[in-house]
């Protein structure tokens, strides 16, 4: 144990780990995975394989961040079976696809709406954020995981792909939808009048 | 000059602020300034701001929202047995 000692981040020992990161671990994964049991499962995994591999823990980062690490691997596999049992159409917004504006501009439309409301100035409210998770999980299941693999864990598009079992043209046209409607869910459900 | 085609690319494949400085400030001066895809991606670009501002809530939610206690005793429970195991 002298070798561990002089790491930048020394590892907290595994029976402090429910109390340090039980709840923030739960949290991440339950946005991901939306279902309880799914998430508490996942964070159960997470906790053994971190016991199992604590000696391969090379301290570059907090151990908090380590086992979210191993976490996320744990989500992407539980992905990968739900996706095995519920395939993504690979068809579906093939219109998009083949329009004119995407093959010569690579995007979907040439004038989006504007926004309601500056969504940039309501980042520093809590309150922002539960509307935005609320309109996240109104999404479709494999709207939202390609949404938030690709665009909040800056997963890189193959690994999505492959994690989805879709074209990459297909995640492109899920995250494009996303977006159009957790805009329109954040402009109806965001009450700007608030503060 | 960069096309929108290479700008929109860009944009599904990586974060704007995770690019190398030059890139980014080639691919915001386009945004800025063409009618084409100004609208588009400027969006685009908005949500990876936003995306971005969610992951720094979410490692310290105001409402720290906690696991269930029967989870928690559950976790708690599993731990000692593993630790038990492999000591």
């Amino acid at each position: 144990m002298k070798k561990q000692s002089k790491l930048a981040n020394p590892p907290t020992p595994p029976q402090d780990w429910v109390a340090l990161y039980g709840d923030y671990l739960y949290r991440y994964a339950l946005m991901r995975l939306k279902d309880p049991v799914n998430a508490e499962d996942a964070v159960q995994e997470t906790f053994l394989a971190g016991i199992k591999g604590l000696a391969q823990f090379d301290g570059r980062v907090d151990v908090k961040y380590w086992l979210r690490g191993i976490l996320r691997n744990k989500i992407v596999d539980y992905i990968r079976k739900s996706v095995r049992e519920h395939p993504v159409d690979n068809d579906e917004g093939r219109d998009i696809v083949d329009s004119f504006s995407f093959k010569m501009f690579g995007i979907a439309e040439r004038t989006p709406k504007p926004w309601q409301f500056a969504p940039e100035r309501e980042f520093e409210k809590g309150e922002f954020w539960e509307a935005f998770q609320k309109c996240l999980s109104k999404l479709s299941d494999t709207m939202r995981q390609a949404f938030v693999l690709k665009m909040v864990d800056g997963m890189d598009s193959e690994s999505v792909c492959k994690a989805l079992n879709i074209q990459p043209n297909n995640l492109w046209v899920l995250n494009h939808r996303a977006r159009a409607q957790l805009k329109t869910c954040l402009e109806s459900n965001w009450d700007r009048e608030e503060d | 000059m960069l096309t929108c085609k290479q700008v929109s690319k860009a944009l599904a494949e990586q974060d704007y602020q995770d690019m190398p400085f030059f890139k980014r400030l080639g691919l915001r001066m386009h945004v800025a300034i063409c009618i084409v895809c100004k609208g588009y991606n400027g969006n685009v670009m908005l949500f990876q701001d936003m995306a971005r501002a969610f992951r720094r809530y979410e490692e310290s939610p105001p409402n720290k929202v906690p696991a269930p206690e029967k989870a928690r005793t559950k976790w708690t429970e599993t731990i000692k047995a593993a630790k038990q195991h492999s000591e």
